[in-house]
């Protein structure tokens, strides 16, 4: 501990010295004695100076040197001194479906994280884990979730400084694919307000080895979606049953009946389960909406509106705004509810419009893959110098002792008062 | 607080001392004093010639018979007189400790000028003050003083009770004795004693002080009034001296004003034996000097 204005520590002691030559020379009240004529002694002072060879009244002198040196103590401002590392190590680990092999993207991040070091892993969210994180990181399989590098250069930065009072500089390494799926807009404006460089370690990027021709359609024969299919070179079999499922198949749409408990199995399995019913039972609502979006693709029609998609992360909207078609996760599969009404014959059926809008809506789940590694242009903004950052440019230098300084004066003034009471208990005594 | 017994040696040493009146008696009862009544006494005094207006039964019948001459047979009266003791019992007075405390020597005080005036054949009474106050009316018969002192022995002083309103609502006597030592209400007590003394009434007033408070005791302490406790004041070797000198003077001062009223005043400290001060209270009053 050191302190910054040792001045006032000095001051102190040299008062609280003062307090205890006081208290040898403190004067004593004489005994206490009824003595009818009192009235006839000259009125004086109660207290006489005495000098005794112990000082008196221990507990209040306690109670004052305490208080004297705890001021004088905050007034010197007392900080810790915390043994600081030359470097420490921010790792920032993808876990996102866009990783290859998520063993050896482990790997790759348990060479650089030495003890002490933080260590970041992201898919669509980023976390803070220890050293044990990373051993599970490494057993388990890849997210699903698409990666965002927004939110691990937000949680990385924050981790940072964290740990900027204990580190004279700090790096930041990142241990991904970085492929373009994971830059967003954000993620420059992001990466700016990071100081230094970024150490950048490439992992093996997944494939999308999906054919967008593997979709297996359950419906009526004169469904207009497969027209829409067959334009896109699908030629789904007529009568696709509901336990069946075809070799290749990537997606299931189901357009009549419910949904089976084959159904969901397929889905757990990594398939994306479609559910477009031509016809739904009931009717919550109608009203017309002009039009449908969905990954960029905009559907102009006269749409009749009769019911919503179920619960789940929206993949389709109204013009409106309102959900159009949901997604949620079914292990490692996930199931689509479309609630876009496409069950009359017609030429929206042979649209280009409606072939992208399907090719939206049974896109792998997570929405669209692009496992295309970055530009160079934008990986060297994000590499940038590729120097650690002095922890001092982060934030001011650290001043442990400020904590110190309020629980300093805090027992000063309550030794003050405990001071007071016990000086009024002994006078009324 | 004295046994009844321990009045034994006190009382025999009093045994043949009177109190004379300082003025003639205005009581009818035959007694020792001099009495303002005239002529019933068969005790000779003096002739007087005869003026107008006087009464024609007190002619000395024989006188005129052999010398054509009428003169008045003069004779003197003799009364008793009603006393009444009363006693300061505040807080004040049990200083410093029994049984040397101003409070034993104003019992031994009172009970001694009771059975003096008791032996002269006058009614003799006590009143107490406290909280209640305490008394006996006044009686002449026998074992009266030894009810006094079993009164005085039940008060244990305490409290600021004032002498003043009981001595202008009780001096039932012609005499009264007050025993105190005036650091209660000085000032009112005198303004009352006045009154009874223009009414006739004698007073004696006898002050106890305590050797203690003559001469205080060496170390300091710090002084608290026992009455007004808030009253603390340290008494040292600084202050020792002009303690002396503002006591001492007050003493003079209250003596003088007292005397000055034409009350008897007579200062008895507590060391000083009980039958001999007894003796200067009632010699003073025989021979009209006060010491």
């Amino acid at each position: 501990m050191s302190l910054l204005a040792p001045f006032f520590a000095i001051a102190a002691a040299f008062v609280a010295a003062g307090v205890v030559a006081l208290h040898f020379l403190a004067r004593s009240q004489p005994p206490r004695t009824l003595f009818p004529t009192a009235r006839f002694v000259p009125e004086s002072r109660e207290r006489a100076p005495s000098r005794s060879i112990t000082p008196n009244d221990r507990l209040l002198l306690a109670l004052r040197v305490l208080a004297v040196m705890s001021l004088g103590l905050a007034f010197a401002r007392p900080t810790l001194t915390v043994a600081r590392r030359a470097l420490v190590r921010v790792v920032v680990l993808d876990r996102s479906r866009a990783v290859a092999s998520p063993g050896a993207a482990a790997d790759s991040a348990r060479r650089w994280l030495r003890d002490g070091d933080r260590l970041v892993v992201f898919d669509s969210s980023a976390r803070s884990v220890g050293r044990a994180g990373l051993d599970s990181a490494s057993r388990e399989p890849p997210s699903g979730a698409r990666g965002s590098l927004s939110a691990a250069l937000v949680r990385a930065v924050r981790e940072a400084a964290t740990v900027r009072e204990v580190a004279d500089s700090i790096e930041m390494v990142v241990v991904s694919p970085l492929v373009a799926e994971e830059w967003d807009a954000a993620a420059w404006p992001l990466r700016a307000m990071w100081p230094g460089g970024l150490r950048v370690v490439h992992v093996a990027a997944a494939r999308d080895s999906a054919d967008p021709r593997a979709i297996a359609l359950r419906g009526a024969a004169a469904d207009p979606l497969r027209a829409t299919l067959a334009l896109m070179g699908v030629v789904p079999g007529p009568g696709l049953g509901a336990a069946q499922a075809t070799v290749g198949e990537r997606v299931r749409i189901v357009r009549e009946g419910e949904l089976t408990a084959a159904d969901s199995v397929w889905a757990l399995a990594g398939g994306v389960l479609v559910h477009w019913p031509a016809a739904r039972n009931g009717v919550e609502r109608n009203d017309t909406v002009g039009a449908v979006m969905a990954d960029g693709v905009v559907l102009v029609a006269p749409f009749v509106r009769r019911a919503s998609p179920a619960t789940g992360a929206p993949v389709a909207r109204w013009v409106d705004g309102t959900p159009a078609a949901t997604e949620r996760p079914e292990g490692a599969g996930c199931v689509r509810d479309v609630a876009v009404p496409l069950d009359r014959p017609g030429d929206l059926a042979l649209r280009p419009a409606l072939r992208r809008f399907v090719l939206a809506v049974t896109a792998p789940c997570g929405g669209a893959r692009n496992f295309a590694v970055l530009d160079t242009v934008r990986l060297a903004q994000l590499s940038g110098n590729s120097r650690p950052v002095g922890a001092a440019t982060l934030a001011p230098a650290p001043a442990a002792g400020r904590t110190l300084v309020p629980w300093l004066i805090g027992v000063s003034l309550l030794c003050l008062v405990a001071e007071q009471l016990w000086r009024r208990r002994r006078s009324d005594g | 607080m004295p046994a009844a017994t321990s009045y034994g040696a006190l009382l025999d040493a009093l045994r043949g001392v009177a109190w004379p009146a300082r003025f003639a008696s205005r009581g009818a009862t035959a007694g020792t004093h001099k009495s303002k009544l005239r002529g019933t006494s068969a005790e000779f005094t003096e002739y007087r010639a005869y003026r107008q207006g006087d009464d024609p039964r007190r002619l000395d019948w024989k006188l005129l018979a052999r010398t054509d001459r009428a003169y008045l047979r003069i004779t003197n009266d003799r009364a008793t007189l009603p006393t009444l003791v009363l006693v300061d019992a505040s807080a004040s007075m049990a200083f410093p400790a029994a049984p040397g405390d101003k409070w034993t020597r104003a019992c031994q005080l009172a009970v001694g000028l009771a059975s003096v005036a008791h032996a002269s054949g006058d009614p003799v009474g006590v009143l107490v003050t406290g909280s209640p106050p305490l008394s006996l009316p006044l009686r002449a018969r026998r074992g009266v003083v030894a009810e006094i002192a079993r009164l005085l022995q039940g008060v244990t002083p305490a409290g600021d009770a004032l002498l003043a309103p009981h001595v202008r609502e009780n001096a039932r006597g012609s005499r009264l004795a007050l025993v105190t030592d005036l650091l209660g209400d000085g000032p009112a007590l005198l303004r009352a004693a006045r009154e009874q003394m223009t009414r006739g009434v004698e007073v004696t007033l006898v002050h106890v002080v305590a050797r203690e408070e003559l001469d205080p005791p060496v170390g300091p302490i710090l002084a608290v009034d026992p009455e007004t406790p808030a009253l603390k004041r340290p008494l040292v070797d600084a202050t020792r001296d002009a303690y002396r000198g503002a006591f001492d003077a007050w003493r003079a001062g209250v003596a003088g004003e007292w005397r000055l009223a034409g009350a008897r005043y007579m200062e008895v400290v507590t060391d000083d034996p009980a039958d001999r001060a007894v003796r200067r209270i009632v010699g003073s009053a025989a021979h009209g000097v006060d010491t």
